[in-house]
């Protein structure tokens, strides 16, 4: 233990919040004050993101991010063509963040976070994407009613319904005022909607009292809390990391995954699973900046000795040799 | 006699079944894509082409097909070319993420058409690995635009991070011109990509290099009279020119960071030294200036690599 200095300790961590509004989300950066760590909040809106030659960099109003040890991001989808750039850059800085590379182009594409979750082995309800509409009746063949019909235009989903038959499918495709980009058609699966929420290998959830009907619109006030079973929270955690966050809520109905999403509605599950999810989410980004803090210690610890064995004779006449084999 | 035989016989021995699907752009250009299926059919044992609307992606518990007609996109060829440009970008993510599930050869990725599909994010991870380019920054609120114009300074060129063909390319020379044209850029409600304007030795000029494998293609591109935006869609004129060194190195190190094995990157002189601006997913093969000579290369190329794949996986 010569070299290592691990950061263990609490009071020297230094983790961003960031989000959109302050309200939602400054209940974790008062959390992570109770447990000693130096929080601060910052909107999304503050950043930019600049590209020089040999480096980039993340700028705010607060200055450069460098000096975090983590950043919690809980920020809505649309944002991905920012966000992907700049966790590059954070996961380049070695900062910790609940979100990974890749997570918000997965998030903010539908058919691509289908496609995802079933090459991750992740169950979802059976699904067919395609561009084109004509003989709609025959390439849905394989599915069965009721399905849930999405039309994609440009970069977004346009419209959604649940039709019944071919006929109402037939409509639904009828009233599309533009020509579409792409269609989903995914089964819509009868059942009471579970909501879970992951922290890390933590799951909370909230079960709908109502078999979901007319919609998949989920209103977790009106839900009960629920606990998960072992099956059950294996695929919400793999979902989860499949797409690429440690912190994510998905929804699934009969163990299929119909959605996963970065954002954690904090008030909704704190009322009905009588908790205080800051609090875990706190636990676990302290938990994580200790882990990334032993593994960064570990390699500064490597470049230390490189950097000493370098200052000796030996290693002088080593790196000698070896530079006139190079040349 | 016995000698002759056996040449035949190796000959035929050496020659693999190979075949080739192209996926296209749903807007895709009709002579572009009658010429790269002939040449492809000449080359391959079978080859086809199919526009991306025209696919189904189907999942179900048993995992994923990529469907037409009877086909089973990801197993029953040898070599998919998927040609998307950022109109097809939905469908276009999720299918490259299908096509990672094929033991097919490949010569693109979904992570490479993410990032070409983004000015800003191009530019940052080339430049983080030392390739020459453009001072750029990404913003979303133009109401914190100061710390953009901290970094550039006037003039600037705003780009839509998204735009193609010199659409969404503005030229903004200073403060005043920005305050008005932010009101506009704010209803798009998407980020802003700024760039410092680049002062060319040759205004209108660029040079564009298609990389295929290890091999660099150079064409020097003039733009229409007044324009100061080299897109050939908008009128000009386009040659083959001998490239230095640097710039094979540049267009070689950029397709290598990125993963491509066939893309076109574009420079343009800055003040005598040479500066990526924008990597192309689909370039078009130019065949107004240069003929079919990139789609020969293209359809050579994977048919060279389908075959190593295939052993590969053998
Ligand atoms: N930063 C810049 N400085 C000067 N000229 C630029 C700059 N960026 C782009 N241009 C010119 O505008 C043209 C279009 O920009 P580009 O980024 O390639 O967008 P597009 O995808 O629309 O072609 C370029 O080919 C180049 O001639
Ligand atoms: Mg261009």
């Amino acid at each position: 233990m010569l070299f290592c200095q691990i950061k263990t300790n609490v009071i020297n961590m230094k983790i961003l919040v960031v989000g959109e509004k302050k309200k939602n989300v400054f209940a974790y950066v008062k959390a992570l004050r109770e447990k000693g760590a130096e929080a601060k909040y910052l909107r999304i809106l503050k950043f930019v993101l600049v590209s020089k030659h040999n480096k980039s960099f993340i700028k705010t109003t607060i200055g450069l991010i460098d000096k975090y040890d983590a950043i919690f991001i809980q920020s809505r989808t649309s944002l991905g063509p920012f966000i992907e750039p700049m966790l590059e850059q954070i996961e380049e800085k070695k900062i910790y963040s609940n979100c990974k590379i890749g997570s918000y182009y997965n998030s903010l594409n539908e058919p691509l976070q289908n496609v995802t979750l079933t090459t991750n082995g992740i169950s979802c309800p059976n699904s067919i994407i395609t561009g084109n509409e004509k003989n709609i009746e025959k390439i849905i063949e394989r599915l069965n009613f009721p399905i849930l019909a999405k039309s994609i235009k440009g970069k977004e989903i346009q419209q959604s319904m649940i039709v019944n038959t071919p006929s109402e499918l037939n409509v639904f495709i009828k009233s599309m005022k533009h020509e579409m980009d792409g269609y989903l058609f995914k089964e819509f699966i009868k059942g009471r909607i579970i909501s879970c929420l992951v922290i890390g290998n933590k799951v909370f959830a909230i079960e709908q009292t109502k078999e979901n009907n007319d919609s998949q619109k989920i209103n977790l006030m009106k839900g009960k809390t629920y606990r998960v079973r072992d099956d059950e929270k294996e695929i919400v955690i793999s979902a989860a990391n499949a797409i690429g966050y440690d912190i994510a809520q998905v929804d699934i109905i009969n163990k299929k995954v119909i959605s996963v999403s970065p954002i954690i509605p904090l008030q909704e599950f704190n009322k009905i699973c009588s908790e205080n999810i800051e609090k875990y989410v706190a636990d676990f980004l302290i938990e994580k900046v200790k882990l990334q803090g032993e593994k960064k210690s570990y390699k500064d610890d490597l470049k230390k000795i490189r950097k000493a064995f370098s200052k000796t004779l030996f290693g002088r006449l080593f790196s000698k040799k070896k530079k006139t084999v190079i040349e | 006699m016995s000698s002759k035989k056996i040449k035949i016989e190796k000959k035929f021995a050496l020659k693999e079944k190979m075949s080739i699907v192209i996926i296209g752009s749903k807007k895709f250009k009709q002579s572009t894509v009658n010429a790269m299926i002939s040449e492809a059919q000449e080359v391959f044992d079978k080859a086809m082409f199919v526009t991306i609307d025209k696919i189904q992606i189907i999942t179900t518990e048993k995992g994923l097909t990529l469907k037409y007609k009877d086909q089973n996109l990801l197993t029953d060829y040898d070599v998919i070319y998927p040609r998307f440009s950022s109109n097809d970008f939905l469908l276009g993510e999720a299918i490259l993420k299908a096509i990672e599930t094929s033991k097919a050869y490949n010569p693109l990725n979904l992570k490479s058409f993410q990032i070409t599909n983004h000015k800003y994010y191009t530019s940052q991870k080339l430049s983080k690995e030392g390739v020459p380019g453009i001072l750029s920054t990404l913003l979303i609120s133009p109401k914190y635009i100061d710390l953009v114009i901290k970094e550039i300074g006037y003039p600037i060129v705003m780009k839509l991070i998204s735009g193609f063909a010199g659409k969404g390319v503005v030229l903004v020379k200073d403060k005043g011109q920005m305050n008005s044209l932010l009101d506009t850029v704010h209803l798009f409600e998407e980020c802003i990509c700024m760039q410092k304007f680049v002062k060319s030795k040759n205004p209108g000029t660029d040079v564009r290099c298609y990389v295929t494998g290890d091999e660099v293609t150079g064409i020097m591109r003039i733009a229409k009279k007044g324009d100061w935006r080299s897109n050939l869609s908008r009128g000009g004129s386009a040659k083959i020119i001998e490239m230095t060194q640097e710039i094979k190195k540049i267009a070689l190190t950029s397709a290598k960071i990125l993963n491509m094995d066939i893309c076109a990157i574009d420079l343009m002189d800055n003040n005598g030294k040479y500066v990526v601006i924008e990597v192309n997913f689909m370039p078009g093969p130019f065949k107004k200036y240069i003929g079919n000579l990139m789609i020969k290369k293209w359809i050579k190329f994977l048919y060279k690599k389908g075959i190593e794949n295939k052993k590969k996986i053998k």
